[in-house]
């Protein structure tokens, strides 16, 4: 019996067949990491098992070269300063003002912070993928039920549990929202855009959003088959990134605050929170590794030699905790560390070279010296924080946190919060 | 008369290679781990739509492209 995994069937997609994660060697030094992610000797989407290729392959992050360069273009349209700002300030914005006011509203605050975010950036997820209609509790519910167990599959490789299992059930999702969300939205916006071809309408009037952009570059994408564009929407659930690392910023946050009482009045900085968001993800990284294929014979500053065709795992949990570059206590969360080399405000969070992360700006802002502008946006991370930190959110000591033992991804299942002041509810929809 | 400026923040660079693919006369990848190279810091203003699709397409928004004023000839 084949040991293919299953959604293939009548797409463009080959089964990938190279050697399994844990037979290829593993870099862990930091120094190494970065020098594999920018030669132009390795590159990413070379083939290699991946068990999540029937849901999200030949997406941004599977393809290279060409294809990959192409793709990068036509999407950067929506990561532009004015999409970010919008999303920020009247996305997530007033989602975060109406479920803040939702949960305080009995005078307690005492909620969960994953189905909070769950619920706050559904209409993030919505906005971007272009999906209309999810305007009500019931709908959102309906519609994030679906999505999680889309995007199940598309990270397959961090769960514990039976891939195959995963992989059809994600499969099936995927058809049950192609045809519930997927296929209508994408109706309404073709014969918007062929509105705008015969002059009936101004190119002004069309939605910004992802499944608009890449109707409007159809040509690129019938290079696959046509479930690449549920398979493209799978992979970017910008919510759904963001959700799982939330928590472990506000945890590590407001334990500094209550050790260092003195950073305490910095939780309206976006400038802080970000140097906090940036630590907690050294210490728990969205991707725990990257795969790598060298396309030459090419040889390390570390003296690693690799052959064209070898295989190598980027393993950016352990190279983010490499002592040589971060110092003894590395597993502290400290966000004013300071490293011993220099390296990146950044770090690994994001990856480096042609696969820096294209939602690396939309996350974290403007991750540099230069003084932002009131106009700039401050990023989906820091915005968030600081909002959450507004309205008093602390965790609850009454309950505790459990962290999900499926997968390796060390995220939480389940993280009680209260909120003790009302006060970011006024201020959650500007900047 | 106004003329460009391009400048690159080497701290956040991340050396995708994008914006040397969509204007090579401005910018290259460096042979060591530095940052993206600026061959032209005050280019053409003719590149002025490449230089805004680098600028944007960038993911860690590490290029900026300026108008700024000729300088003052001295003497």
């Amino acid at each position: 019996m084949s040991d293919e995994l299953p959604g293939y069937e009548g797409t463009s997609l080959d089964p990938l067949t190279g050697p399994a994660v844990s037979q290829m060697p593993w870099l862990r030094s930091y120094h190494d990491v970065v020098e594999v992610f920018r030669s132009k000797a390795f590159i990413q989407g070379g083939g290699g098992r991946r068990d999540s290729a029937p849901i999200t392959g030949y997406g941004v992050l599977a393809l290279a070269g060409r294809d990959h360069f192409e793709r990068r273009r036509i999407e950067a349209v929506l990561f532009r300063k004015d999409m970010l700002r919008w999303f920020e300030r009247e996305v997530v914005g007033p989602s975060l003002a109406r479920e803040l006011a939702a949960v305080t509203a009995d005078g307690v605050g005492r909620t969960d912070l994953l189905p909070f975010l769950r619920a706050v950036f559904c209409d993030l997820t919505c906005s971007f993928w272009g999906i209309d209609g999810v305007d009500t509790p019931d709908a959102q519910d309906r519609f994030l039920t679906v999505v999680d167990e889309m995007t199940l599959g598309g990270a397959v490789e961090w769960e514990r549990g039976d891939h195959r299992e995963i992989v059809t059930q994600s499969v099936v999702a995927q058809r049950r929202f192609a045809a519930a969300y997927l296929a209508p939205a994408a109706a309404r916006r073709q014969a918007l855009i062929d509105a705008v071809a015969a002059g009936r309408l101004d190119e002004s009037e069309l939605p910004r959003d992802l499944l608009t952009v890449m109707l409007r570059n159809s040509r690129h994408f019938e290079k696959w088959d046509s479930d690449v564009y549920v398979r493209e929407l799978t992979l970017f659930a910008p919510g759904d990134t963001i959700m799982r690392f939330v928590p472990h910023m506000v945890a590590e946050i407001h334990e500094w605050v209550q050790d260092h009482p003195e950073d305490r009045a910095r939780l309206d900085d976006v400038g802080f929170l970000r140097r906090c968001s940036l630590e907690s993800l050294r210490l728990h990284p969205a991707s725990p590794y990257f795969i790598r294929r060298a396309v030459e014979d090419t040889t390390l500053a570390s003296g690693l030699h690799f052959s064209a065709g070898d295989y190598v795992v980027l393993d950016v949990t352990t190279a983010s905790l490499d002592p040589e570059v971060f110092g003894a206590d590395v597993d502290r969360f400290d966000p004013h560390r300071v490293p011993r080399h220099k390296v990146k405000p950044v770090g690994l969070a994001f990856g480096e070279g042609p696969h820096t992360c294209i939602g690396a700006a939309m996350s974290m802002g403007e991750v540099s010296a230069r003084r932002l502008g009131p106009d700039d946006p401050v990023g989906l991370v820091p915005f968030t924080l600081r909002e959450l930190f507004r309205a008093g959110v602390t965790t609850d000591s009454a309950e505790g946190a459990q962290l999900n033992s499926d997968n390796a991804r060390g995220e939480f299942t389940s993280f009680p919060v209260r909120f003790t002041t009302a006060r970011g509810l006024a201020s959650a929809g500007k900047s | 008369m106004d003329r460009l400026e391009v400048t690159i923040d080497p701290l956040v660079c991340a050396c995708t290679g994008y914006c040397v693919q969509i204007v090579p006369a401005v910018f290259d990848l460096p042979d060591d781990d530095g940052p993206t190279i600026i061959l032209d810091p005050h280019p053409p203003m003719d590149l002025i739509h490449e230089l805004r699709e680098a600028e944007n397409l960038c993911p860690t928004q590490a290029i900026r492209v300026e108008l700024t004023g000729e300088p003052e000839q001295e003497g």
